[in-house]
């Protein structure tokens, strides 16, 4: 984080073993100022979700605070609303960790302008038990063309301040500089980090992680300022040696510039700048941020530039922003020469009712007879 | 877009020999497939045991009582014709590829010119299937592809025997779809 945050975090209610992690993790921090507050003080709120009940309370909390972010420890399905951060249990400090700067960083995103409105979004719907999440999914936006929540005015003088983040100093970079510099060279580079290391084969373009899976998330969305990460030349390793998880260069690159953005674009990133997608990414593999398929097909329909794309597309600025810089970051953009762009009737697509059923029905998380 | 009279819709799934055609509907189908396998006597014998000698067939159901049917349609060439008679009334075509075919490539771009008609009125998604067993060429070859031909379909890595990866390929099938 690029300079200190005072954040007051919500306690109420916590048990004492997640009370004592949270002092363990923050409370000499040199990146927050933490400190616990009573539920209505706090910047950020955490709560345990066991049922119903706790489905309504926190409803409640974000109607009262509706641009401060939620951390919900939750049994199995995540919540899906606006500003809030699911952590599935077992709880572990990492996962903590990783929620709470993503929580800092929304936190930070979100001006007092828009804090003071009053907007969460539909009410959360409780939970059936043994149903899958979708009656707990809030759709954002009724309307596509109004803000939504934790959109940034791009007009406004500190949007840069909000809207951007430093690929430098997060994984994503280190990745790519790795990958660059390898093929080039033709050798094998080692990552070393504090959670474990990577080792990049140029001959298979592939990566091997020998770090707990978990722990990739947190790695990629900290800045290193926790990671202390450092980079060795290996050579002649033994590749057979070496056991199993490999993933590919781009996978792996894919995730950590999505979860390193957290809804934000690479400083210097142009907001007019007109651009097109080259092609679809790899969503199977590569995580699929929210909308992004409709933006995909937007961009690959189009030339605009973010702001245009912002301005007519009805989707949640921070998903379009995410997108683009995962895009970005494993090379997927086509940018104009010509500034402006060219295309007079820009819309997005419109989805028939039999197709919209349909795309509704595949979405993750939806009722599936499977 | 309802072309029956029962005003469900159907997807064609096709692809060579071998691809996952038929796992793929499986996979999907919320009926049991209709599958024909018998010991191939033509060509393709020395390629797969059991080749597919008849179409196979799923349904999909969506809320509302919708339907969708799938298809699925002959690896072989000279079963070309059966690829007419089904593209009548079709909400897109879903191309599974083999990576561990000797070329990939060249597999891919029969297809697409067998279907060119069909893809220029709908829509198409390609699914790579096999990328655990043989890597290369890897997604990043096929996005190359892709854009050296000027193509904007969907390319995907897909697991055949994975209902979310064959979701995510829909999904870009349909959002394809204008």
């Amino acid at each position: 984080m690029a300079q200190n945050q005072r954040v007051q975090i919500s306690t109420e209610g916590l048990n004492q073993g997640i009370i004592q992690i949270l002092d363990f993790l923050f409370s000499n921090s040199q990146d927050i100022d933490y400190a616990k507050s009573e539920v209505d003080e706090g910047d950020i709120h955490i709560i345990q979700v066991h049922s119903n009940r706790e489905i309504v309370s926190l409803d409640a909390y974000r109607k009262n605070h509706p641009n401060n972010p939620v951390i919900a420890f939750v049994e199995e399905r995540g919540i899906s609303a606006e500003n809030v951060i699911s952590v599935k249990r077992p709880l572990s400090p990492s996962r903590l960790k990783s929620a709470l700067y993503e929580a800092v960083e929304m936190h930070r995103s979100t001006s007092p302008q828009s804090r003071n409105n009053n907007d969460p979004g539909p009410a959360i719907q409780p939970q059936s038990k043994g149903k899958t999440s979708r009656a707990s999914q809030v759709k954002p936006g009724v309307n596509g063309h109004r803000p939504f929540a934790s959109d940034v005015d791009l007009n406004a003088p500190d949007a840069p301040e909000r809207i951007f983040f430093t690929p430098d100093r997060y994984l994503m970079s280190r990745l790519k500089r790795t990958y660059e510099n390898a093929r080039k060279e033709k050798t094998n580079i080692q990552i070393h980090t504090k959670m474990g290391n990577f080792t990049y084969l140029h001959a298979t373009n592939q990566v091997h992680l020998d770090l707990v899976k978990n722990n990739l998330k947190s790695l990629s969305s900290i800045p290193d300022g926790e990671t202390a990460i450092m980079i060795d030349l290996k050579n002649n390793l033994d590749i057979d040696g070496m056991t199993r998880h490999f993933v590919r260069a781009d996978h792996l690159l894919w995730n950590a510039s999505v979860w390193a953005s957290r809804g934000r674009l690479p400083h210097g990133t142009d907001l007019d700048q007109s651009f097109m997608l080259k092609c679809w990414p790899n969503f199977t593999k590569w995580a699929i941020t929210p909308s992004a398929m409709k933006i995909t097909v937007f961009w690959l329909k189009f030339r605009v530039s973010l702001r245009q794309t912002v301005e007519v597309l009805g989707v949640p600025q921070r998903d379009i922003f995410r997108l683009y810089s995962a895009c970005e970051a494993v090379d997927l953009l086509d940018f104009c020469s010509d500034r402006k762009s060219s295309n007079a009737h820009i819309k997005p697509t419109k989805i028939k009712s039999l197709v919209g059923m349909m795309i509704d029905y595949m979405k993750p998380g939806s009722e599936s007879k499977k | 877009m309802k072309n029956s009279a029962n005003g469900a819709c159907k997807i064609i799934i096709s692809g060579p020999v071998g691809a996952g055609k038929s796992t793929a509907i499986g996979t999907l189908s919320d009926i049991p497939v209709v599958v024909t396998k018998e010991l191939a006597t033509d060509e393709t014998k020395g390629m797969k045991q059991g080749a597919t000698e008849a179409m196979d067939y799923g349904i999909l159901k969506i809320p509302h009582g919708e339907v969708v049917h799938l298809y699925g349609t002959r690896g072989q060439e000279r079963f070309d014709y059966m690829r007419e008679a089904l593209a009548e009334g079709v909400l897109g075509l879903i191309l599974l590829i083999s990576n561990a075919d000797a070329d990939p490539f060249q597999s891919l771009d029969g297809f697409l010119k067998a279907y060119e008609n069909l893809i220029s009125r709908t829509a198409v998604a390609v699914g790579i299937t096999y990328m655990d067993k043989a890597p290369m060429p890897g997604i990043a070859d096929y996005q190359k592809y892709m854009m050296d031909h000027d193509l904007k379909y969907p390319i995907f890595q897909v697991d055949a025997r994975n209902i979310k990866d064959l979701q995510v390929l829909l999904q870009a099938l349909l959002y394809s779809i204008e």
